[in-house]
């Protein structure tokens, strides 16, 4: 890793994504994640590696932990995030689920793209929506 | 596509958002599906494996192949598929088989990293076809 990568400057608020691609809601999440980390900047939002939550490792854990804010998104009502969070003892300030609190309808299996504009729309406005709200 | 509509080559892509090439393998592993023929390839959930989601595992299992896409040398893709206890047919690494430079989130990748990890990932579903599905000779 490089230094300048080392040294980069921590965003105020950190997304746990699922980026899940066996269905529309799970690609939907990383898709309006960065969407919102496009308007917003980097120095307001900054992604996490669910990956390397579940894997365990510890320099990932710590980085998020010393956000201001910490928001965790799931796709589906399977919600692996949020147990991966849960289960490594991350931090989570807010949550968002596309299908439980939005509506947004699951179409798959293997069917990653297949959702509408309209979902993407209503996906990066709650996002922003928690991103913004005062802890 | 096989006859229960599990693709033939089950893709775990790292997708971390914490780096340039971790962002990359999700999307190159889209531009991958895109390219192959339908069925050969589909991009799995790789947070269903820890997690045990049913639907995850059972389609897992159902696929001939896993193939590992991770961004950075951590290899998290992989170790969370071995993990699951899944032996993955073929790793790709990025940085390590691709030569891609790991920076941060922000950093620019272009088109020509975007098309070398695409190809990494669609030889290697290519190349499968020749070889036998792990554990088919047991």
């Amino acid at each position: 890793m490089s230094q300048e990568h080392e040294d980069a400057e921590k965003p105020r608020v950190g997304i746990f994504y699922c980026g899940g691609a066996m269905s529309s809601v799970g690609e939907l999440t990383g898709v309006a994640a960065f969407e919102v980390l496009k308007r917003l900047g980097p120095k307001e939002v900054g992604m996490g590696c669910v990956a390397a939550l579940a894997a365990g490792v510890p320099k990932h854990f710590r980085t998020m932990q010393g956000l201001e804010k910490v928001v965790v998104i799931d796709g589906c009502p399977n919600s692996c995030v949020r147990k991966i969070v849960e289960q490594t003892g991350a931090r989570m300030d807010a949550y968002i689920n596309f299908g439980k609190d939005l509506k947004i309808k699951k179409i798959g299996p293997f069917k990653p793209l297949a959702y509408s504009q309209e979902d993407l729309e209503r996906a990066v406005e709650a996002i922003l929506n928690v991103v913004q709200s005062t802890p | 596509m096989s006859n229960n509509n599990i693709p033939e080559n089950a893709l775990f892509v790292c997708f971390g958002g914490m780096s340039n090439v971790g962002t990359l393998t999700g999307l190159a592993g889209l531009e991958a599906v895109r390219q192959l023929e339908p069925g050969k390839a589909g991009i799995f959930c790789l947070g269903g494996l820890p997690t045990e989601a049913p639907i995850v595992l059972n389609k897992t299992r159902a696929a001939q192949r896993i193939i590992t896409v991770d961004g950075c040398p951590l290899n998290c893709a992989r170790k969370i598929v071995e993990q699951a206890g899944f032996v993955p047919y073929k790793t790709i690494n990025l940085v390590e088989d691709c030569g891609i430079k790991k920076g941060p989130p922000q950093a620019y990748y272009g088109a020509e990293e975007m098309q070398v990890a695409v190809k990494a990932i669609v030889d290697a579903i290519k190349n499968s076809q020749f070889s036998p599905p792990p554990g088919s000779a047991d």
